[in-house]
C-alpha cells in the first residue's frame, strides 16, 4: 500500500532528475574546460590547492586559509562541471559505457580514499605513542582536526577528480 | 619500551596492516599501473560509421534511437568500447542489420573491397 501522493512526489523527483541531466549532458557553457589537459590541469590544481590548505592550516596561517580555501571550492566545482556530474547521477541516467567507466572510478577512489586513510592513521598512532612515551608532542589536536578535514575534503574530490583524469572525451 | 609499544600499537594496528596488505598487495597495485587499458584488450570491429554516413545519421540521432549520450557511439565508432549485447542489438535493429554485418571479432573489409568482390564473383 503506497499513498498516491508519495508516489506522485516521487515520479516528479525522478523527473526533476532527468530533466538535469538531459541539461547537463548537453551543456556547452563549460566546454572550455572540457578538453582533457585542462581537466587534468584542474585536478592536479585541486590536490594543489588542498596540500597548500593543509599545509597553511598546520602551520597556522589563517589568513592564507580562507583564500585557498576558496580556489579549491572554485576548482572543484569546475571539474564537477566539466563531468557533467556524471559521478551522482543513478544508474538509470548514465549509459552502460559511463557506468562502466563510472564503476572504475569509484574503484579507484575507494583505494585511494584507503590509503589517505591508512596515511592519517599511522600518522595518528604515532603522536599518541610519543605523547604517551612523554615524548615532544609534534602536532597538538587542532592540528589533528585540521588534517582530517583536508582528509575529507581530498576524499570528497576524489571520485569527480579521477572520472576527470581517466575520460578522454566528455 | 619496545614491548610496551607494542602492546600500545596493539591489534588495532596489526589489523589495518595485515588487512591493508591483504586487500590491496603490492600485486594488485602493481597490476592495476601495467594491465592493459580497456580499448588495448580484444577489440570488437564495427562499421558503425560507414552506416552512419551511409544513412545520413549523425551521431547525436543515433544516440538518442538506442538511448546512450552521442559520445558514446563515439568510443564505438573509433573501437574504444565493446558494446553490451543489448546495445549491439539495438543498433542492428536501428540499421535493419544482422549483428555480424555490423559488429565482427576480426577485421572487416571495406564496404567497397565487399561490392567488388560480390560483383566479381556473380560475373
Amino acid at each position: 500500500m503506497t499513498n498516491p501522493d508519495a508516489q506522485k512526489l516521487r515520479r516528479e523527483m525522478i523527473d526533476d532528475v532527468r530533466r538535469k541531466a538531459e541539461r547537463d549532458f548537453h551543456d556547452t557553457r563549460y566546454d572550455f574546460v572540457r578538453p582533457l589537459g585542462r581537466r587534468r590541469a584542474l585536478v592536479v590544481l585541486v590536490f594543489t590547492l588542498l596540500a597548500a590548505y593543509a599545509v597553511l592550516n598546520y602551520f597556522d596561517y589563517p589568513e592564507f586559509v580562507l583564500p585557498v580555501f576558496l580556489l579549491w571550492g572554485v576548482s572543484l566545482w569546475l571539474i564537477r562541471m566539466s563531468t557533467r556530474g556524471i559521478v551522482d547521477y543513478p544508474d538509470e541516467i548514465v549509459d552502460e559505457r559511463m557506468r562502466s567507466v563510472r564503476g572504475q572510478t569509484y574503484r579507484y577512489a575507494f583505494m585511494g580514499a584507503c590509503v589517505f586513510m591508512s596515511a592519517y592513521m599511522v600518522f595518528y598512532i604515532a603522536n599518541q605513542l610519543m605523547a604517551k612515551q612523554g615524548w615532544v608532542l609534534p602536532t597538538t589536536a587542532d592540528q589533528m582536526h585540521d588534517l582530517s578535514f583536508c582528509l575529507f575534503f581530498a576524499c570528497m574530490s576524489l571520485p569527480s577528480a579521477i572520472y576527470a583524469w581517466n575520460e578522454k572525451l566528455i | 619500551m619496545c614491548r610496551s609499544l607494542r602492546s600500545e600499537t596493539g591489534l588495532g594496528a596489526r589489523f589495518m596492516v595485515k588487512s591493508l596488505l591483504h586487500e590491496y598487495s603490492i600485486n594488485t597495485i602493481f597490476y592495476c599501473m601495467v594491465r592493459k587499458k580497456r580499448s588495448e584488450e580484444a577489440p570488437v570491429y564495427n562499421r558503425l560509421a560507414a552506416l552512419r554516413a551511409d544513412q545520413g545519421l549523425t551521431r547525436q540521432q543515433v544516440a538518442e534511437a538506442v538511448g546512450v549520450h552521442y559520445q558514446t557511439i563515439g568510443y564505438l565508432e573509433r573501437g574504444e568500447y565493446r558494446p553490451s549485447l543489448l546495445l549491439a542489438l539495438q543498433i542492428s535493429r536501428l540499421f535493419k542489420l544482422p549483428v555480424e554485418a555490423i559488429f565482427s571479432l576480426d577485421p572487416m573489409s571495406s564496404m567497397s573491397e565487399q561490392l567488388f568482390d560480390s560483383k566479381r564473383i556473380s560475373s
